[in-house]
C-alpha cells in the first residue's frame, strides 16, 4: 500500500478508477526510475543522492507516480554504512572539544584529530555522520523490469484506493472459502450480495453506525489474495476532497496487470484471530493432542448457499464441525440453527455463551447446541466431541461400502472431476447414501466453490486446491 | 421475573451491542438483530437503561484487577488541576505549560482510582518515559503497544498509532484513558480511539489545546471540555521561571537573497495567473490541493518550499549564532532549527552535539545526560525535542527556524522556563529579514503572548 497522498485516480463518468500504469505504454517513466535505482546500486550512491535524483525526476514526470514507484523500489535495495572510524565515537570526541567558535580553531582541531586516526580531514568529515540514514550507501538492488514494476505498482495503488473506501463489494471467480476465511481473520464482517452476481460486501462492526474508512485498511489486505486468484472485481465508494464527496469506484482484474514480487508478499502482516476461537483451539489441542483440528475447513452446503465453519475436529478418519457463536440474540441464533439444520452433514456442534442469550426456552431444544457460561467448558466439549466421533462414524461407513465398490471409488470419482455439485450428488448419493460427501472427501476429493452458489461448485482433487 | 425487562449489553469491535431494548445513540443492526452504538456512548446508554427500569446484564467492560501504590506528591497547581477534573466527573482536559508536571496529575488520578488505565502518547520515547513513571510512582509494570511491543496489561501505554490500530480490542479493557498531548486526538483517524472506547473516565493533557483546523471543538465529545487551564504568562515567576523573549534580525547573504527573490517572483506570478491569493492557512491548503492536477500550482508550491528553506537555513543565521554563543558563554543553551540540515550543519561547524529524529535513543540519552551534567554547554536540535522527550533544564533557547504555530512556540519556551531559584530564562529568535520567516515568527508570538506592538515580551511576576 502506498501512502494516501500518493494515490492517483481517474474519474470518468463519475466513476473513480486507479490511474494504472502499463508496462509498455509507460515504459519511459518506469525505466527511468528503475535506471536511477540501478545506477545507485552500481555506483554505490548515498541515499541522499538517490533521493535527489528521484526529486528531479518527479519534476519532469507525474510526481506522484515517480514517488510511488520510488517508494516501492526502496524496498528492494540494500543499504550499507561505510566509515573508517566509528561515527559515534568520533562525534563523542569532537563534541567534547566544542563549542568551537572560530574557523581557525576548528581547522586546527580537526587536523589534529585526523592525524591521530591517520585519515585526511575530508575523510574525517565524511565519517562524522556516516551512520545517519541519508549518508548510507546503496549496495544492491533486486532487479526487475518495467512490466514487473508496473504490475506491482498497479496492485499497491489499488490497495491504496481500497484503504480509503467507505464501502466495498468483492466479487471473485472462485475460492470463496479462502476469501471468507481471510475476511474473518482480519476482524471484518461480510454480507452476501445476490444482486449483480455472487459477491460479498465487506463491512465491520461500526459500519452500521457511520460510513467509515476504518475497515478499508484491513480490506486492502484482501487484494494480494485476489490477485493470486486472478479473476476478481471490486466496487464500492470512496470519500474524496475537502468537501468529502462520496463517489463510486470500480476496479477489476482485467483492467491492468497486477502482480506482487514474491518476497514482498511474504512480508505482509498476518491476520489476527478472534480470541475466543484462539482459546478454544489451544485449549482443545492441549487437552487432547491426538485430535486433528483444522481451522476453517472446506465449506459446507446450506440450502443453496455455503458456510465455512470455524473448526473441523477429526480422529481416525471421523470428523465433526464446530461453530462458535459470539454475540447472539435468540432470533439470530434461531436463524443460525435453522441454517445449520439444512446442512448436508449432521455433525455440527454450535457453542454459544449462555449469558449472551435471554432464555433457552425460546431457542427450542437443539441437540447440536452447547451453551456455556464464562470460560469454555473444555471437558464438556471433549466429551461431546468423543460422543459425536463415536457414533456412526464416517470410516465405518466407508468400510461398509462393498470392497469392490471401494476399489472402484477412484475410477468412479476421476471422471467426475470438474463436474458440478449437483451432478456429482446425483451420481453418488444413490450409491453411497446420505454421507456421500464425507466419503468423497475422505478419498481426497473436494468441491471448489467457484461461486458462492452451490450450483456452480465443481469437484476437484484436494491437492489441486488453492493453499 | 419479567423477561421483557431484561437487557443484555456487550462489547464488539469498538461498539456496544444491546439486545432487548432500544437506547439512545443506537442504530438497529440487522446482521445480528440488536441495537448498536459507538462504545463511547456506553456510560450514557447504561444510565438511560437503568433509569428506564430495565434489568441489566452488562458484559461490556472486561477489567483486570490492578493494585497501585501511591507515592505521588502534588504541587498546588497540579492539585487544583486534579480537583477540577474530578469535580467535572473525571472527564476533561487539563492545560498546563511544559515543565509543570502534567504527568503527575495523571499518575495521581490513577492512584486514586486504582483501576485499569490506558495511557496514549504521541511518540515511542514517551512510552518508556511514562512506563518508568508508572513503575516508580505506582509500583506497577505497564504493558506497551508500539515500538515493536504488543502487550495489554492493567496499565497499558500505547502510541496514538498503535492505539488506533488496536482500537477495537482496547475499547472495553479500561476504566480510565489518559490522552497525553491530547491535541493529537481530534485528527480524523485518531478520533476513533476515543469513539471505540467504553471507558467512562477520560483525562486529556496538553500545553497547547488549540488546533489551527478548529477541530478542538471535538474535545467535549471525545474527552470532555477543558476543566483547568494555566498558561505560561499566568505562571511566570510562580510555577515557572520569569522569562524574556527577544528577536534579532539577519540579512540573507546576497546569493541567498537573489535565489529567494527569484522564487518569490515565480510564486507570485503563478498565483496571479491561477487567480489565487495567500491570505490564510486555507488559501495555502487550496494551493496544495490544486497541485494534484495543476503543474503550475506544483511549481508554485515548490518555489514556496525553496523560499522557506533559504530563509530557515540561511548562512547568516549560522554567523549570528556564532555571535550569540560568544556573548552568552555562560548559559546552557538549546538551539532549535526547522530542518535537520541546518542542525547537522551547525553541529559540524561548531562541534555541538546534535539531536534529530535519526539520533539513536541511546546516543540521545548520553547527550542529554552530559548536557544536564554541564559537560556540554549547548545542544542543537530540529523539531524532535519540541514535545515529549524529557529535556534537562536550560536557560537559553535560540530559535533559528520553526513553524508559525503557537504550539511550537510554547513547547520550545517550555524547555527553558523550568523554575530554579534566581533563574531568568531567555529565548532569542533569529529571524531572516524580508522573508517568510519574519511573518511566521510574528504569527507564533502574537498567538501566544498577545499582539501588543512588536516590542520584546517579558513574562514576570
Amino acid at each position: 500500500m502506498l501512502p494516501s497522498e500518493l494515490l492517483r485516480i481517474r474519474i470518468r463518468k463519475g466513476v473513480v478508477r486507479p490511474a494504472y500504469v502499463d508496462g509498455w505504454k509507460d515504459r519511459a517513466v518506469l525505466e527511468e526510475v528503475l535506471n536511477v535505482f540501478e545506477t545507485a546500486a552500481h555506483r554505490m550512491w548515498r541515499l541522499t543522492e538517490l533521493d535527489d535524483r528521484i526529486s528531479s525526476l518527479s519534476e519532469v514526470h507525474d510526481y506522484r507516480l515517480v514517488r510511488g514507484l520510488a517508494r516501492l523500489l526502496r524496498r528492494r535495495i540494500t543499504l550499507a554504512q561505510e566509515s573508517r572510524i566509528s561515527p559515534r565515537d568520533l562525534r563523542r570526541l569532537l563534541f567534547s572539544m566544542g563549542p568551537v567558535l572560530s574557523g581557525h580553531e576548528r581547522a586546527r582541531l580537526l587536523e589534529s584529530v585526523a592525524a591521530r586516526f591517520e585519515v585526511t580531514v575530508e575523510e574525517l568529515e565524511d565519517d562524522m555522520f556516516a551512520d545517519i540514514e541519508g549518508e548510507k550507501r546503496v549496495t544492491e538492488m533486486k532487479m526487475m523490469d518495467a512490466e514487473q514494476l508496473a504490475a506491482w505498482y498497479n496492485a499497491e495503488l489499488s490497495e491504496t484506493l481500497i484503504a480509503r473506501s467507505v464501502r466495498l463489494i468483492v466479487r471473485a471467480g472462485g475460492l470463496w472459502a479462502t476469501i471468507l476465511r481471510r475476511v474473518k481473520r482480519f476482524g471484518l464482517m461480510y454480507d452476501v450480495i445476490e444482486e449483480g452476481g455472487p459477491g460479498i460486501e465487506v463491512t465491520g462492526p461500526a459500519s452500521v453506525l457511520r460510513l467509515t474508512e476504518r475497515y478499508g485498511r484491513s480490506a486492502a489486505e484482501l487484494l494480494p489474495l485476489l490477485v493470486e486468484i486472478g479473476d476478481w472485481r471490486l466496487e464500492g465508494e470512496i470519500v474524496l476532497g475537502a468537501r468529502r464527496r462520496i463517489l463510486p469506484f470500480m476496479m477489476k482484474s482485467s483492467d491492468a496487470s497486477f502482480r506482487y514480487p514474491f518476497d514482498i508478499l511474504r512480508q505482509r502482516p498476518r491476520p489476527f484471530d478472534s480470541t475466543v476461537e484462539e482459546r478454544f483451539y489451544h485449549a482443545l489441542k492441549q487437552a487432547s493432542p491426538d485430535l486433528k483440528i483444522t481451522r476453517e475447513p472446506a465449506p459446507l452446503k446450506t440450502g443453496t448457499g455455503i458456510m465455512v465453519p470455524d473448526f473441523k475436529i477429526e480422529r481416525g478418519g471421523r470428523g465433526i464441525y464446530v461453530e462458535i457463536v459470539g454475540f447472539w440474540t435468540p432470533e439470530y441464533l434461531r436463524r443460525k440453527l435453522e441454517k445449520l439444520e439444512k446442512l448436508e452433514t449432521t455433525r455440527m456442534m454450535v457453542l454459544a455463551d449462555r449469558s449472551l442469550g435471554l432464555s433457552r426456552q425460546r431457542l427450542g431444544g437443539s441437540k447440536s447446541l452447547l451453551l456455556y457460561e464464562g470460560d469454555l467448558p473444555i471437558k464438556a466439549i471433549l466429551e461431546a466431541v468423543r460422543n459425536a466421533l463415536g457414533e456412526g462414524a464416517v470410516t465405518k461407513r466407508v468400510k461398509e461400502v462393498k470392497p469392490e465398490l471401494r476399489r472402484g471409488l477412484e475410477e468412479l470419482l476421476e471422471p467426475l472431476i470438474g463436474r458440478s455439485y449437483y451432478e456429482v450428488e446425483g451420481k453418488l448419493k444413490p450409491l453411497l447414501g446420505a454421507r456421500w460427501l464425507e466419503i468423497v472427501e475422505s478419498q481426497g476429493y473436494t468441491f471448489d466453490w467457484r461461486m458462492l452458489d452451490v450450483r456452480r461448485a465443481l469437484l476437484i482433487r484436494k491437492d489441486d486446491k488453492h493453499p | 421475573m419479567n423477561e421483557d425487562r431484561k437487557v443484555k449489553m456487550t462489547y464488539q469491535g469498538g461498539t456496544v451491542l444491546i439486545s432487548g431494548a432500544w437506547a439512545p445513540y443506537t442504530m438497529w443492526d440487522d446482521r445480528l438483530g440488536a441495537y448498536r452504538a459507538f462504545a463511547i456512548h456506553y456510560p450514557l446508554i447504561r444510565r438511560y437503561l437503568e433509569s428506564a427500569g430495565y434489568q441489566l446484564e452488562d458484559d461490556v467492560l472486561e477489567l483486570e484487577d490492578v493494585l497501585f501504590e501511591d507515592i505521588v506528591e502534588l504541587k498546588p497547581v497540579q492539585k487544583h488541576a486534579l480537583d477540577s477534573w474530578e469535580k467535572a466527573g473525571r472527564r476533561g482536559i487539563v492545560v498546563l505549560p511544559t515543565g509543570t508536571g502534567k504527568t503527575y496529575v495523571a499518575l495521581k488520578a490513577m492512584a486514586r482510582l486504582s483501576k485499569p488505565t490506558l495511557i496514549i502518547v504521541p511518540t515511542i520515547d514517551l512510552l518508556s518515559q511514562w512506563g518508568e513513571r508508572v513503575q516508580s510512582h505506582l509500583g506497577y509494570e505497564s504493558g506497551y503497544l508500539g515500538g515493536g511491543k504488543q502487550e495489554i496489561r492493567g496499565v497499558t501505554i500505547a502510541t496514538y498509532d498503535s492505539a488506533y490500530l488496536w482500537a477495537e480490542r482496547l475499547g472495553n479493557r479500561f476504566i480510565l484513558v489518559v490522552f497525553d498531548e491530547v491535541h493529537h486526538l481530534p485528527a480524523q483517524s485518531y478520533r476513533r480511539i476515543a469513539e471505540f472506547s467504553a471507558a467512562p473516565y477520560r483525562l486529556g493533557l496538553t500545553a497547547t489545546p488549540e488546533r489551527e483546523d478548529g477541530l478542538d471543538r471535538l474535545y467535549p465529545m471525545l474527552v470532555g471540555g477543558i476543566v483547568y487551564s494555566a498558561g505560561v504568562k499566568e505562571l511566570a515567576g510562580v510555577e515557572i521561571a520569569p522569562f524574556k523573549v527577544r528577536r534579532v534580525y539577519v540579512d540573507l547573504t546576497p546569493e541567498e537573497r537573489r535565489t529567494y527573490d527569484e522564487d518569490e517572483r515565480l510564486f507570485t506570478e503563478i498565483l496571479k495567473r491561477l487567480g489565487l491569493r495567500m491570505r490564510s492557512q486555507d488559501d495555502f491548503q487550496r494551493l496544495v490541493r490544486l497541485t494534484a492536477r495543476n503543474r503550475e500550482a506544483r511549481k508554485a508550491l515548490l518555489a514556496r518550499l525553496e523560499m522557506n528553506k533559504i530563509a530557515m537555513n540561511s548562512r547568516a543565521k549560522m554567523e549570528k549564532l556564532r555571535e550569540i554563543l560568544a556573548e552568552t558563554s555562560t548559559s546552557s543553551t538549546l538551539i532549535f532549527t526547522r530542518y535537520n540540515k541546518l542542525a547537522y550543519d551547525i553541529s559540524r561547524e561548531f562541534l555541538i552535539p546534535v539531536i534529530t529524529h535519526e539520533t539513536p535513543k541511546k546516543e540521545r540519552g548520553e547527550i542529554l545526560g552530559d548536557f544536564r551534567r554541564g559537560i556540554y554547554r549547548a545542544v542543537v536540535t530540529s523539531t524532535v525535542l519540541d514535545e515529549g522527550i524529557d529535556v534537562p533544564d536550560a536557560t537559553l533557547a535560540v530559535v533559528l527556524g520553526g513553524f508559525g504555530t503557537s504550539r511550537q512556540f510554547v513547547q520550545r519556551l517550555g524547555r527553558v522556563v523550568r523554575k530554579r531559584e534566581g533563574k531568568i530564562a531567555e529565548m532569542i529568535e533569529v529571524v531572516a529579514k524580508g522573508t517568510l520567516d519574519y511573518y511566521l515568527s510574528r504569527r507564533r508570538r502574537h498567538a501566544t503572548l498577545g499582539a501588543s506592538k512588536d516590542k520584546d515580551k517579558e513574562g514576570s511576576r
